[in-house]
């Protein structure tokens, strides 16, 4: 037992071992065992190993296996059944069925053969149009075509036709001879009102006035719908008769299941709010009624019975809202009066002022009153004196109101003083005459100045009181007055800009606004001019420079390509489309290339391109794909991928060697992560260096300068290491040990340490005898012991 | 039938042929009269599962072709 269980353990040891020794062992075992105890082995008549039909040899080892026969035979001796033979088949698929449906063998449904499926659907498709085929024909078959018809001749079909007319005469006078007869018996009176009251059953809106609706009014929108039906009721209706909240039991109640589903959503909500339902001592949720009152307070006001809203369906089965509405505005008013005790919160005072506090302190401007010239101090007596002294003045009038409009508000500021008995055309006239005096030139051909001095004694006093009021104003104002002046000439020149818009614009031509006289204090802005500028870094004052420019930017071109590219690009002659494609194609390389190109070029190329995709006629598409594809790109439909360059890969430094670490935070001590720390390195030998192979050969050396073997190398790093060597007991070993071999090295081999060959040479010349007697003390006094020694 | 291979990977490997039905002691019966030893004797285990004798192969759920491994005691 003792033994077996050795095996065992050592078969537990040694699982992993490959099995090749095992195997060859049981092959060397079983190769001699055949050999030797065929014959002689204990009688088991069942062992017999190359007749076995079931015997497979794999490996070449020969397993013990017996026969269907020879175990039937065992079983037999042992007392068991003989064995069922199944068929293998049966077997092998229970444990492939098994196996099936295991989680290791997925067998999967095969796919879907679309072949075979359109094939099948275009059969029975096929089928169903010859079902439906068939079915029409039958139907066909059941008409008489007129083939199938006897030959009729034409007399017959007019009988028949007769007959048919007949037949409905005999039908119509059957129907009055029923009709008739009604009559007589007073049927048809009758009939007249059954049918009567069949139109009468038509349900109207009529139907429903007086009928109730158990919501509020509130709850219905206009232009909603909502469906009311009847409400439950009960069948015995318990009418008490104290009970005087339902009027009345057996009425019938229109409600919405919806809107009351609503409500009782609503009430629960409210009830789960209400935290503590019941009594409270405190009324803090006290609100005002719709008319102003509080509500009073309700003591187990949840055991009371909901009052229920409703309204009634007046005679035509609607409901007049506006009575609601009349209501609801008193409502508001009163809310309206209702004063709130809610008093702003008291704030911190602070002890600074705050900005809008400062303002206060500030000096407010002396708010000078601006006349404005008083239309309205036109009297009555100034209007009929308007009209009976100057009449004709009506039309000059009514242009000189109308230059007036056009005036800006300068020419306000300037008349600040006038007397006012002075009638109001005249004093336009006056303001008019004083000011054109300096702007005569920025009328405009509107202004209609064709009115004549007028002559008139008082007339000329009053100018001259003007006149010299005017210049003392004008003179402060002189600044004011510059400002007002350009004004005016941007305002005229907004005409006139206005005027040459209406004209036509050629494309490509660009006219310069020359009609403007260029001020010396004023700075003419000038939409067009503007539009230019941005566009163009040169100001396109004359379009005979663009040409040129052209060339120019072609030539800068040209010079920075030249270098690079093919000289195919660089064709002088180009036709607008070539050009437009040249400028895109140049457009890439612009961008591929953005080092190499000078900034200079760019700023002067790139309006350029611009002005003239925009101005240039537009490229044809009759030179081929390419030039199509191009315009598609200029357009935008196609998108352009710039390839940008990746830094890191363009730049001429970079980092070879380099390691990234500290991704994920791990602690040094981790062990796992440690491990790979020092054990991880070079898998294989370096390919670059495969045939070197240097000899290696590392020599320790002691302190003395004696060469240390490993052990000792080791110990004595292990002593640097830890900073302690060997205790004084080990190091009086150590040196005796040295000191050993020391002497053992000084050792002479032919003799014996304590030199005895040498010293009996040395006796033997001493004594000038060839022998020497070895004697001990024994043989001159043998009572002493053997090995005791005396000195001679 | 099935086919059962006991081997104690000592050298001895053998190859039973039994029914599905048969208890475990009944196929220790035919190991020993195959091996030679005594069918007291022998422990037929599977990875520290000593199979019991009284419990059948198929409860076992031991098919054709299966290893077990055969220990003494």
């Amino acid at each position: 037992m003792v033994s077996n269980m050795k095996k065992e353990k050592s078969s537990k040891q040694h699982k992993h071992r490959s099995d090749h020794d095992r195997v060859e062992k049981i092959r060397d075992r079983e190769r001699r065992s055949p050999s030797n105890d065929d014959k002689s082995r204990s009688p088991t008549p069942t062992k017999s190993n190359t007749n076995d039909s079931s015997n497979i040899t794999r490996e070449g080892t020969e397993r013990m296996s017996l026969s269907i026969n020879e175990t039937n035979k065992l079983r037999a001796s042992l007392g068991l059944k003989p064995l069922t033979i199944d068929d293998h088949t049966t077997t092998d698929s229970d444990t492939t069925k098994k196996s099936l449906n295991s989680d290791e063998n997925f067998v999967h449904r095969p796919a879907i053969n679309l072949t075979e499926k359109k094939r099948t659907e275009h059969v029975t498709e096929k089928l169903s149009v010859h079902k439906e085929k068939r079915m029409l024909q039958e139907k066909f078959l059941a008409t008489s075509t007129l083939a199938s018809e006897p030959a009729e001749s034409a007399i017959s079909w007019v009988e028949k036709m007769r007959q048919t007319e007949e037949e409905k005469r005999k039908a119509a006078k059957r129907a009055k001879l029923l009709e008739q007869m009604d009559e007589e018996f007073g049927v048809s009176n009758l009939i007249h009102e059954e049918s009567e009251k069949q139109k009468q059953k038509r349900y109207t809106s009529k139907n429903l006035a007086g009928l109730r609706v158990e919501h509020s009014i509130e709850e219905f929108k206009e232009g909603q719908q909502v469906i009311l039906t009847l409400k439950d009721k009960k069948i015995l209706s318990d009418k008490k008769d104290d009970d005087d909240d339902d009027d009345d039991g057996d009425e019938d109640v229109l409600f919405n299941v919806n809107i009351a589903d609503n409500e009782t959503a609503k009430e629960r909500a409210e009830l789960a709010k209400k935290k503590t339902s019941g009594y409270r001592a405190y009324n803090d949720n006290e609100t005002a009624d719709q008319f102003g009152m509080l509500n009073p307070n309700k003591l187990l006001e949840q055991y009371d019975d909901k009052k229920k809203s409703s309204f009634r369906l007046e005679s035509d089965g609607a409901y007049d809202m506006s009575n609601e509405k009349v209501m609801d505005e008193m409502k508001q008013e009163i809310r309206a009066r209702m004063q709130s005790l809610i008093v702003p919160t008291p704030k911190v005072a602070s002890e600074y002022y705050t900005t809008t506090e400062m303002e206060q302190f500030k000096k407010p401007k002396k708010v000078t009153k601006k006349k404005i010239r008083s239309r309205k101090m036109l009297k009555a007596d100034d209007l009929l004196a308007m009209d009976s002294s100057e009449p004709r003045e009506s039309s000059t009038s009514i242009s000189l109101r109308r230059a007036e409009t056009r005036r800006p508000t300068a020419i306000v500021s300037t008349s600040k003083e006038r007397p006012t008995t002075v009638s109001l055309d005249k004093l336009k006239r006056e303001m008019i005459t004083t000011t054109t005096t300096e702007d005569d030139d920025h009328l405009g051909p509107d202004n209609d100045l064709s009115y004549g001095p007028i002559e008139d004694d008082a007339f000329d006093e009053l100018q001259t009181v003007i006149n010299k009021t005017m210049k003392l104003k004008t003179k402060k104002d002189s600044i004011s007055a510059e400002k007002a002046l350009s004004e005016l000439i941007e305002e005229r020149d907004r005409k006139l800009k206005v005027e040459i818009k209406s004209e036509p614009m050629e494309v490509g031509i660009i006219v310069p606004s020359s009609s403007v006289p260029p001020d010396d204090k004023s700075l003419v802005l000038d939409t067009m001019s503007e539009f230019c500028r941005t566009v163009g870094e040169n100001t396109i004052d004359t379009t005979s420079n663009i040409p040129k420019l052209r060339a120019a930017t072609k030539i800068k071109r040209v010079n920075a390509q030249a270098s690079k590219k093919s000289s195919s690009k660089t064709n002088v002659t180009l036709d607008p489309d070539d050009e437009l494609l040249q400028h895109a194609l140049q457009n890439e390389d612009f961008d591929d290339d953005a080092m190499d190109d000078t900034p200079v070029e760019d700023v002067n190329t790139k309006p350029f391109r611009l002005e003239e995709s925009i101005l240039a006629a537009e490229p044809t598409l009759n030179r081929g794909l390419g030039s199509a594809l191009q315009l598609a790109l200029q357009k935008g439909y196609i998108e352009q991928e710039k390839t940008r360059q990746n830094a890191r890969f363009v730049s001429d430094i970079s980092a070879i060697h380099y390691t990234i670490e500290e991704k994920n935070s791990y602690e040094i001590d981790d062990k796992h992560a440690r491990r790979d720390r020092y054990t991880s390195g070079p898998l294989t030998d370096f390919k670059e260096k495969e045939h070197y192979r240097p000899d290696v050969k590392l020599e320790y050396v002691d302190e003395g300068g004696r060469r240390m073997n490993e052990k000792e190398a080791f110990r004595f790093l292990s002593h640097r290491f830890h900073g302690k060597g060997s205790g004084k007991k080990k190091i009086e070993k150590r040196a005796k040990k040295l000191v050993e071999e020391e002497m053992m090295k000084k050792m002479s081999s032919v003799d014996t340490p304590l030199q005895t060959c040498n010293l009996l040479k040395q006796k033997q010349l001493q004594l000038q005898q060839p022998y020497i007697i070895l004697s001990t003390n024994r043989s001159r006094d043998p009572q002493l012991p053997p090995g005791s020694i005396t000195k001679n | 039938m099935i086919e059962v291979i006991c081997n104690d990977r000592l050298g001895k490997k053998v190859r039973v042929k039994c029914n599905s039905d048969d208890t475990i002691g009944d196929l220790k019966k035919l190991i020993a009269a195959q091996t030679g030893t005594k069918a007291e004797k022998i422990i037929l285990k599977k990875w520290y599962n000593i199979y019991k004798d009284n419990i059948t192969l198929a409860d076992y759920e031991i098919h054709d072709g299966m290893n077990i491994e055969l220990y003494y005691q």
